[in-house]
């Protein structure tokens, strides 16, 4: 073997061009007069603003504000931390985990009889199921349960102490059923003021009932009020979130065509498709790949997503967009189990799988720790 | 109005420019990175740079060489980050062909040279690929040509210990030649 071979090696590198150039000219004019903008601000004698806003773009989810993200996380949010709560069977109960190790520290036993509280022990009752659970800090849960005989959602809460053990299960009291639909999504505001959710009355869950589109909607928690839009017939919705005041309710579509919206909570009820605005394109990721995933930061500022190739199981990349300046970076590849990413309470990590098993996403870096404690666990996790 | 005038011309230039040297920088980048997506986001960075930096691109002797040395420089910086800084791009995913047969020594070499440390594959695809000379090379990494010389070196040795005595005969070492000469006889390339 000689230089040559190592030349050759590179020659054929080069030539094995796959196709037509990704790169995107006008794009990078654009991040390039961002940048003489900037340091035209520092030149001006303001480099301490600059270095912050810089910050701000850099650290993309974190916490939403330069205030934020200086200083550390709410201690209720660095103890959230310790735990998460797993769904692995769809069923009751639910797993509190150490996240750190994996370990099971308790199960959280749903009330077998929805309207009741008599707890479930241990098993399902083969017609409840559980739709999702959300927390706003990693101590206070909402769960949404269904049933398809009556077409019903139940939504409960407990909390989980310092040592993963949780309370008693209670029926969320401003608001305790849903009518007619089958509530699949969940999000918690952070000021524990608004649910956010996304329901089907028709489908796998409610299947009795006439066809009816799906529905994205927020629920005053305090006074049980509730809003919804509604989606277009041919959507399904792959997640919701909210800005930590729940001003803005943030929806990710699956299909027709697979795109990020976002709704102001004070746009009034109707059509999803003639509210708010969309944020996010799958399609400008290439031709039928679709976003899974998509949270917002507590600020409203940055969206935090995952986008897939056609065919479901991966790799996916994980991107942080601002939504102020078009900055848009890609933070991780190669998850696989789109459906099963989760963002920690302050919206500064995400939970996900990797083909080498589970693993935390540190947005602001993009360093990936992996837990092999998880090993095995596949199912939703609420961080 | 002067500055939107600037601006423009100044657009202009630089998209004639990158349009017409947008496949070179392309191939270049796909030889350091083995990948042709991650390829297209180090073009994206580089480009970035020629723009904000535009006015000495303009100003350099020769402008592909700046090109060349930011991309390079783009390259060994991005691997040495903490994290990779990544930028989206639109357009299809798309994957490399698959060889149409496979070489075991080729895939071998190339899982050799794809394992090297950034700096030391930056100093192969210039001395190798590009052929520059030691202090092409060395102003180009802003290095010493001494070190261009002992990472050249460095990346055969490992190349060499990675494929084993069979392919290591014939591996020497160029830096050991005298800087400023191209280091591969056109003769030998394929």
């Amino acid at each position: 073997m000689t230089e040559s071979q190592i030349h050759a090696l590179f020659t054929e590198i080069a030539d094995g061009d796959p196709g037509p150039s990704q790169v995107d000219t006008r794009l990078a004019q654009r991040r390039g007069r961002a940048r003489l903008r900037w340091r035209r601000a520092c030149a001006a004698g303001t480099p301490v603003l600059a270095a912050a806003a810089v910050a701000v773009v850099a650290l993309g989810m974190g916490a939403g504000t330069a205030r934020h993200r200086a200083g550390p996380a709410p201690a209720a949010v660095q103890e959230a931390l310790k735990f998460a709560v797993a769904d692995s069977t769809g069923t009751s109960p639910l797993q509190v985990r150490d996240v750190a190790t994996g370990a099971v520290v308790a199960q959280v036993n749903l009330p077998t009889e929805p309207g009741s509280q008599a707890p479930m022990q241990g098993a399902h009752d083969g017609r409840t199921y559980v739709g999702d659970v959300a927390t706003r800090n990693g101590r206070t849960y909402v769960v949404a349960l269904y049933r398809p005989y009556p077409c019903q959602s139940w939504l409960y809460q407990f909390r989980v102490n310092s040592r993963g053990q949780p309370t008693a299960v209670t029926p969320l009291r401003a608001r305790p059923t849903i009518a007619g639909a089958e509530v699949y999504h969940l999000a918690v505001s952070s000021n524990g003021q608004v649910l956010g959710y996304a329901s089907a009355s028709s489908g796998l869950g409610c299947f009795a009932r006439k066809a009816q589109p799906d529905h994205v909607g927020i629920i005053n928690i305090a006074t049980g009020q509730m809003k919804q839009w509604t989606m277009p017939t041919s959507s399904a919705v792959n997640g919701v979130s909210l800005s930590a005041n729940g001003s803005l309710l943030l929806y990710s579509l699956q299909l027709g065509p697979s795109v990020v919206r976002i709704i102001p909570a004070s746009d009034p009820p109707g059509q999803a498709a003639d509210r708010g605005r969309t944020v996010l394109r799958a399609a400008q990721f290439g031709p039928s790949q679709w976003i899974s995933f998509a949270a917002i930061s507590p600020d409203g500022s940055v969206v935090c997503f995952s986008v897939y190739p056609p065919g479901g199981g991966g790799p996916g990349r994980i991107y942080v967009d601002d939504l102020a300046t078009g900055h848009l970076l890609r933070v991780a590849s190669g998850a696989t189990y789109p459906g099963l990413i989760a963002r920690d309470p302050a919206a500064r990590q995400l939970l996900l799988h990797m083909p080498d098993g589970l693993a935390t996403l540190n947005l602001s870096t993009g360093k990936l720790t992996y837990l092999p404690g998880w090993k095995g666990l596949i199912g939703p996790i609420a961080w | 109005m002067w500055r939107s005038l600037v601006s423009r011309s100044r657009d202009a230039e630089y998209t004639e420019y990158v349009a017409a040297r947008l496949s070179s920088l392309r191939r270049l980048a796909a030889v350091l990175c083995d990948d042709w997506q991650r390829a297209d986001d180090l073009v994206q960075a580089t480009l970035v740079k020629l723009y904000v930096h535009w006015g000495r691109v303009r100003a350099a002797d020769h402008a592909d060489a700046y090109a060349r040395a930011v991309l390079v420089r783009e390259f060994v910086h991005e691997r040495r980050s903490t994290w990779v800084k990544r930028v989206s791009l639109t357009g299809t995913v798309t994957d490399a062909p698959a060889a149409a047969v496979d070489h075991d020594a080729g895939l071998d070499l190339r899982a050799a040279v794809a394992a090297l440390p950034a700096r030391q594959r930056a100093t192969l695809v210039l001395r190798f690929y590009c052929d520059l000379n030691v202090d092409q090379c060395a102003e180009i990494l802003g290095c010493s040509p001494g070190t261009v010389k002992s990472q050249t070196a460095r990346a055969l040795d490992t190349v060499r210990l990675a494929l084993g005595p069979p392919h290591a005969a014939g591996l020497r070492q160029p830096g050991r030649r005298g800087s400023g000469t191209p280091h591969l006889p056109r003769s030998e390339r394929p």
